[in-house]
């Protein structure tokens, strides 16, 4: 559609993460832009609100020669309250962008690719959208049609608030420097601007997915407490699951979204093999999907086994925020079985307490109750390459993860590792179905919050050192085969090439 | 303002046609500059008229201002006039118009459409917690978690622990955050009246600790907290509770109070507190069941029934009371 030349190899989009949050996608995605020097990145950050985010975290790396934010709330901040009304607007387009997003009935290919060329044509303003007769049009039809709320407005000004955040992306579109590819780290409104990016320069165009989008938003929008709930919901009583119409029109929305960039976006990439299923199941295409598996950086960790104290240290260690989602009270209660099994036992807790204080006196109060004082401690925040070579286990009681990397490092540090079933850890500790030759187990995998079989886990590991020596060096083995940062590296490298369509 | 230029126009063409009858001209000559400045005239009054007429009498063209035109053109001065004297005070006096811009509606009675529903929409049997045990479907498990939202928080808080150790991390995820949502939400008001605390005085001092103690005994009652934890919640709604008991005029601070030590396991203490409360005027029917609870750990179970049987017959026949009459009287 267009011919400028490109400012940049590879366009990121990114929704809420770097460079303004600290965290797990955010570090991945400076790990990656640092770790490819010899490609060159633009950069678009979409948030929610300007005053959500505070500071920029991370330094931009030279390798980055554009970057613009958008702000999905400023899409929405029409400068005239009453401007000229009435204008007539593209009928057809409207109806188009309706039956997509919002029709529960149908969902229709012709009409998703419909919306995109709209989108990427640039031709749709924010008049169109908020102030056109046809919008309006629309809009009333599908209040009639199939709005099962009595509450017009509510349906009104959902619609508005959902597609102004549109029309913004459709004009980022247009502005964009142009780049050779494109790479969205999420599907969502980062994924959505992507699909409409790749319609207008007819580039390839990657997906990464750390989480699942459209999972976590669902979850989120099931409780929200800023969707009104109608009069009558409140006097329901019925055990029955219906969701207000309303709720059902945001998840609505970003299944129909999340919809367009999985058939927008080739490759399609998860960090394993339970997340890819579960992108497959949202409408990816199989032949599309493949896992890229995080990894870690093996340099820092070269001396690590020398630093090990000679044979098992009785030592278990909990590493991570102590926070309700890492279920440190579970470690707690399992330490109460490991230590009366293993007097010498010590069980440590290393990471901030800041995030929520609560949690943390509460955690130390079940120690207290659990006669555990001086056998289970806080250490706080700790770096991570000196701690991990003194612990004999590395314990993960998560209520949920995707990949934690932090095993991978237990792994790197030699210390075997005992998780809860969550995410891909599973498939870390125990391989891959498809592994070959498959190396066993790097430790034991339990269920989620069962402190007592945890307690069973750590005890049969630090007990028994054959089985202990066995999994020290199936994590080592793993995690140089499979998860280094260098492999990660290698393959994103291949992908950019062949996307970027150079070298 | 275009309109006031098209009359104005309109006046000036109508003035110079009558200088046609003044110059010395032939009959034709006057008869054509006449017949171009009238109709030059009425083509301007009928413009200017119509750009100020209402949608309704604008269209369709050309009839409205073809039929002014031809008033004003058909009938020298006075068709001019009369369009004038007619449409004027119309146009630039209207009637006021009737200012009702919102009309306010009742909610519609019943449901305002069919709603649509699962083909299974209810879990009516088997119970949620079955279904979350044994449904082999993710979907039905999640769905079964959103079913307790309209469930009394202490009834849906077991069934979403239950659901935290499910083998699908959606469940997993869904209930942690149903569960931390509720929890948050005393704790912050926890929090709130703890901030106020430190700088209130007199009656509102007491509010708050009587707040406090229902906040912590809420934490406890429905479950949220457990182990060492309800330990501390407790004892921290005892020690609220204990400074509204002194101040006259809330009986319902001892029952409360009584409740606490109750689940503390303080039996006489608790059994203390009631007598206060019925001392203060709580009605004896309302205590009975707890009573009858500490009698029935005391091992006191002639007192069991004594306490029950003073329950009104109607709160026996309902639930949680129907099943424990049965069974005791």
């Amino acid at each position: 559609m267009q011919s400028e030349t490109p400012i940049a190899d590879i366009c990121l989009l990114l929704e809420g993460t770097w460079p303004y949050v600290r965290g797990g996608v955010s570090s991945w995605v400076n790990q990656l832009i640092l770790g490819l020097p010899d490609f060159t990145f633009s950069v678009v950050f979409i948030g929610g609100q300007r005053e959500a985010y505070g500071e920029r975290q991370y330094r931009i790396p030279a390798n980055v020669v554009h970057i613009e934010e958008h702000f999905l709330e400023s899409a929405w901040r029409p400068v005239e309250a009453l401007g000229r009304v009435g204008h007539e607007g593209a009928g057809e387009t409207m109806r188009q962008m309706h039956r997509y997003l919002h029709d529960p009935g149908i969902q229709d290919e012709a009409l998703g690719e419909g919306l995109l060329d709209t989108l990427a044509s640039g031709r749709l303003c924010l008049e169109d959208v908020l102030r056109s007769r046809s919008s309006w049009e629309a809009i009333t039809e599908g209040y009639t049609r199939h709005c099962s709320d009595p509450s017009f407005v509510n349906y009104f000004w959902t619609l508005r608030t959902m597609h102004a955040p549109i029309v913004m992306l459709s004009q980022v579109a247009a502005r964009l420097p142009r780049a050779r590819a494109l790479h969205s780290i999420s599907t969502g409104y980062a994924g959505l601007l992507g699909a409409v990016l790749q319609r207008r320069w007819q580039c390839a165009y990657m997906l990464s997915e750390h989480g699942i989008y459209t999972k976590e938003r669902k979850i989120d929008l099931a409780q929200a407490s800023w969707i009104s709930e109608g009069p009558d919901e409140a006097l329901r009583t019925g055990l029955d699951t219906e969701f207000s119409y309303i709720r059902n029109l945001w998840i609505r929305f970003f299944e129909r979204i999340g919809l367009l960039t999985y058939r927008a976006a080739d490759p399609i990439i998860s960090l394993y093999a339970g997340n890819r299923q579960r992108q497959i199941a949202d409408g990816a295409h199989p032949s599309r999907t493949r896992v890229i598996p995080n990894g870690i950086a093996m340099a820092a960790w070269t001396d690590a086994l020398q630093r090990r104290p000679a044979g098992i240290a009785p030592v278990v260690g909990l590493v991570g925020r102590v926070v309700p989602i890492k279920d440190v009270k579970t470690f707690i209660r399992a330490m109460r079985g490991v230590v009366s099994a293993i007097p010498e036992a010590e069980g440590w807790v290393v990471g901030p307490e800041e995030e929520d204080r609560a949690y943390a006196a509460e955690c130390r109060s079940l120690v207290a109750s659990l006669g555990l004082e001086g056998k289970v401690k806080f250490l706080g925040f700790r770096q991570i390459h000196d701690l991990l070579p003194n612990l004999g286990l590395m314990v993960l009681t998560s209520i949920s993860e995707a990949q934690p990397l932090v095993i991978l490092e237990a792994w790197a540090a030699g210390t075997p590792v005992v998780s809860s079933d969550v995410g891909s850890c599973r498939e870390l500790i125990e391989g891959a179905a498809d592994e070959s030759p498959p190396l066993g187990c790097a430790g034991e995998v339990v269920a989620i919050a069962d402190p007592q079989a945890t307690a069973r886990a750590i005890i049969g590991l630090l007990g028994n050192p054959e089985r202990w020596r066995a999994a020290q060096a199936v994590g080592l083995e793993r995690v140089n085969r499979y998860y280094t940062e260098a492999l990660m590296l290698d393959r994103y490298r291949n992908l950019y090439r062949n996307a970027a369509g150079r070298r | 303002m275009i309109s006031k230029w098209l009359f104005s126009g309109a006046l000036l063409f109508e003035l110079s046609s009558w200088a046609a009858f003044h110059e010395r001209l032939s009959v034709a000559q006057a008869t054509s500059l006449y017949l171009g400045a009238h109709a030059a005239s009425s083509a301007l009054l009928a413009a200017g008229i119509w750009l100020l007429l209402p949608r309704r009498y604008k269209l369709p063209l050309p009839w409205s201002p073809l039929f002014i035109f031809c008033l004003a053109f058909f009938v020298p001065v006075l068709g001019a006039v009369g369009v004038a004297a007619a449409l004027f005070p119309a146009l630039y006096l209207p009637r006021r118009r009737q200012e009702k811009s919102w009309d306010s509606m009742g909610l519609p009675e019943l449901p305002f459409r069919p709603q649509e529903r699962g083909k299974e929409l209810m879990f009516n049997d088997g119970g949620l917690q079955d279904v979350l045990r044994h449904a082999p479907d993710t979907e039905k498990r999640m769905a079964a978690l959103f079913a307790t939202r309209r469930m009394p928080s202490r009834e849906a808080i077991p069934i979403l622990k239950l659901a935290l150790r499910d083998s699908a991390d959606d469940v997993r995820l869904l209930a942690y955050s149903m569960l931390d949502k509720q929890e948050s939400e005393i704790n912050l008001r926890i929090e709130t009246a703890l901030r106020q605390l430190a700088v209130a005085e007199g009656a509102h001092l007491t509010a708050l600790h009587d707040a406090l103690a229902r906040w912590y005994w809420e934490l406890a009652y429905l479950g949220l907290a457990q182990g060492s934890v309800l330990d501390h919640v407790l004892e921290q709604a005892r020690e609220h509770a204990q400074r509204t008991l002194d101040v006259p005029g809330n009986p319902y601070a001892h029952v409360l109070a009584g409740r606490i030590a109750l689940e503390q396991g303080r039996l006489e203490a608790a059994a203390d507190h009631f007598s206060h409360a019925e001392a203060a005027g709580v009605g004896v029917p309302t205590l009975a069941p707890f009573r009858a609870e500490i009698a029935f750990l005391q091992g006191r179970y002639a007192e069991v029934r004594q306490q029950l049987a003073t329950l009104p017959s109607e709160t026996l026949q309902r639930p949680p009371f129907a099943a424990l009459a049965k069974y005791w009287l």
